[in-house]
C-alpha cells in the first residue's frame, strides 16, 4: 500500500471537502473515455508488477475469446484486450476500461476453454459493473448537475490530478491487498455465470473451475483466497444463479479439444 | 353565458381525459436499450425458455414488467423476456478508444509521486521489504500496456472464431 505525502494529502482533504454527495455518473463518451484513461493507468501498474507471458498464440486465443465474450456484455461501448501474466500465482485481475489479465497459473489449473472463458467473464464482469470505479467512492463535484467521470478526472488542475494519481493507488491497492468487496465478488460470479450462458459456454465452467482451486491447498491458491470470498460460499452463489436463471438444463460447449491446442494440455 | 360556457366545458370533458389518458399511456412507455451485440427475447424468463425473437443492439424495447432480473418487453410484434444485464435506459454508446498516449500523460504524475513516495518512506525509517512492496505497487510499464493493446481482436473475428468451436 502507498503512503500519501503530507501536501498530497492535504490536497486530497480539499478535493473531498468541497465535493458533493452526488452520484458519479458515467454516461457520456467523455466519461467512458476518462473510465478507459483511468483504467490504463491501474493497467499499466499491474504491468509494472507482472510481465506479459511470452506467447503471442496463447495472448491471441485469449483475446478471441473474451471478445466473443465481452460482446455479450452491456459494455459493447468498450474494446476489452487480455493478457495472460507470467506468473505461478493462480489469479486473474481486470482495470477499468476492459483491461484484463489472467495468469500463467490460473491457465495451467483450466481443463477447457469454458472454464478459461468463465474466469475471463467474472473479470469483464468487475469492469462492467464499474466495481473499482464505485469502490472509490468517487463522486460528481457540485457545481454541474451533469457532471461525471469525465468533468472529475479529466480535469487539468493540480488538485485532481492528486486525486485521479491517487485513485490509482486506491485501484492497485484493492486489486493486490484490500480485494473487491465481497457482493461484488459475488455480482461478478453471478454475471459471468450468465455471460458464458449467453456467449454459448458451459454455464457451470466457472463452479467447476472454483471448485478446482478450492481443492488446492498449496501458496497459490491462498494468495488468491486473500482477495477473494470464501469460495464456498461463492459456489452456493453459483449454483443459486443457475437455478434461478434456468441454466440447468442448457447443454452448452466447453470446447476442450480447442483449449488443449492452445493451451498444450493433452487428453 | 354563465350555462353555455359551462355546457361547453363539460362536453369537453371527455376529450380531456382521453388526452390525459393519451398522455399517461405516452409517459408510462418505459423505453431500454439493448447494450449487448445482441439480446435473445425469451418466452419466460429463464434462459432455457423459447427464444421468441432476437433484438439487435441498440433496439429499443418497451418495458412492460420486471420480475426479479429479468424484464417483460414488447418488441416489434412479440412480447418476451430480456435478461435486465443486456439492456440500459440509454442507447449504447459506439465503441470507444483511448489512445495509449492520452493515459501517458499521467505517467509524469505517476513517476513524480513514486519518487515522492520512496522519500517519505526512507523518512520515515521503513524497512527494505516495506520500500520494495512499495516500489513495486508504485511501478508502471506503460510499454507493456502498448504491447497489450495490440493484442486487441475485432468483435468480427471473435464471433467467427467462437462459431467454429463452441455454435
Amino acid at each position: 500500500m502507498l503512503c500519501v505525502t503530507g501536501t498530497a494529502h492535504a490536497l486530497d482533504q480539499s478535493f473531498r471537502h468541497r465535493i458533493h454527495s452526488q452520484a458519479l455518473t458515467i454516461t457520456t463518451a467523455d466519461d467512458v473515455k476518462a473510465e478507459i484513461s483511468f483504467g490504463q493507468n491501474v493497467a499499466a501498474r499491474i504491468l509494472g508488477r507482472f510481465n506479459i507471458y511470452d506467447d503471442a498464440e496463447l495472448n491471441h486465443y485469449i483475446n478471441l475469446v473474451g471478445t466473443a465474450l465481452a460482446a455479450n456484455s452491456d459494455r459493447s461501448d468498450l474494446k476489452f484486450r487480455f493478457a495472460v501474466l507470467d506468473t505461478d500465482s493462480v489469479n486473474a485481475y481486470s482495470a477499468p476500461g476492459g483491461y484484463i489479465f489472467v495468469t500463467r497459473g490460473a491457465i495451467a489449473l483450466m481443463e477447457d476453454e469454458a472454464e478459461l472463458a468463465g474466469v475471463l467473464a467474472h473479470e469483464i464482469a468487475h469492469v462492467s459493473e464499474r466495481h473499482i470505479v464505485n469502490a472509490l467512492n468517487i463522486r460528481a463535484t457540485d457545481s454541474d448537475a451533469g457532471s461525471g467521470l469525465s468533468r472529475l478526472l479529466g480535469a487539468g488542475n493540480s488538485t485532481t490530478q492528486v486525486a485521479f494519481t491517487q485513485a490509482i493507488d486506491q485501484a492497485v491497492e484493492i486489486l493486490f491487498a484490500r480485494g473487491y468487496q465481497q457482493q461484488d465478488e459475488l455480482d461478478a460470479d453471478r454475471v459471468g455465470t450468465l455471460l458464458l450462458a449467453a456467449t454459448g459456454y458451459d454455464p457451470l465452467a466457472l463452479k467447476r473451475y472454483l471448485e478446482r482451486v478450492q481443492s488446492l491447498d498449496d501458496e497459490n491458491s491462498r494468495a488468491m483466497n486473500t482477495t477473494h470470498p470464501p469460495s464456498r460460499q461463492r459456489l452456493l452463489n453459483i449454483e443459486q444463479t443457475v437455478t434461478e436463471e434456468g441454466l440447468e438444463s442448457i447443454n452448452l460447449a466447453r470446447a476442450k479439444t480447442r483449449f488443449d491446442r492452445y493451451v498444450g494440455h493433452s487428453e | 353565458m354563465a350555462n353555455l360556457l359551462t355546457i361547453r366545458y363539460v362536453s369537453l370533458l371527455p376529450l380531456l381525459a382521453v388526452a390525459s389518458i393519451l398522455s399517461f399511456a405516452v409517459q408510462a412507455a418505459e423505453l431500454v436499450y439493448v447494450q449487448s451485440k445482441q439480446a435473445k427475447v425469451f418466452e419466460s424468463p429463464a434462459f432455457n425458455a423459447q427464444v421468441v425473437t432476437t433484438a439487435a443492439k441498440g433496439a429499443a424495447l418497451e418495458k412492460l414488467a420486471q420480475e426479479g432480473r429479468w424484464l417483460k418487453v414488447s418488441y416489434q410484434d412479440h412480447q418476451g423476456w430480456v435478461p435486465e444485464l443486456l439492456v440500459g435506459p440509454r442507447p449504447p454508446l459506439n465503441k470507444i478508444s483511448v489512445i495509449n498516449d492520452e493515459a501517458a500523460d499521467l505517467k509524469q504524475n505517476a513517476r513524480r509521486r513514486a519518487s515522492t513516495t520512496t522519500s517519505t518512506a526512507a523518512a520515515r525509517g521503513l524497512r527494505n521489504d516495506d520500500r520494495a512492496r512499495q516500489s513495486d505497487d508504485a511501478v508502471a510499464d506503460y510499454s507493456a500496456l502498448t504491447e497489450m493493446d495490440g493484442f486487441a481482436v475485432s468483435d468480427d473475428e471473435a464471433q467467427e472464431f467462437l462459431e467454429q468451436g463452441v455454435q
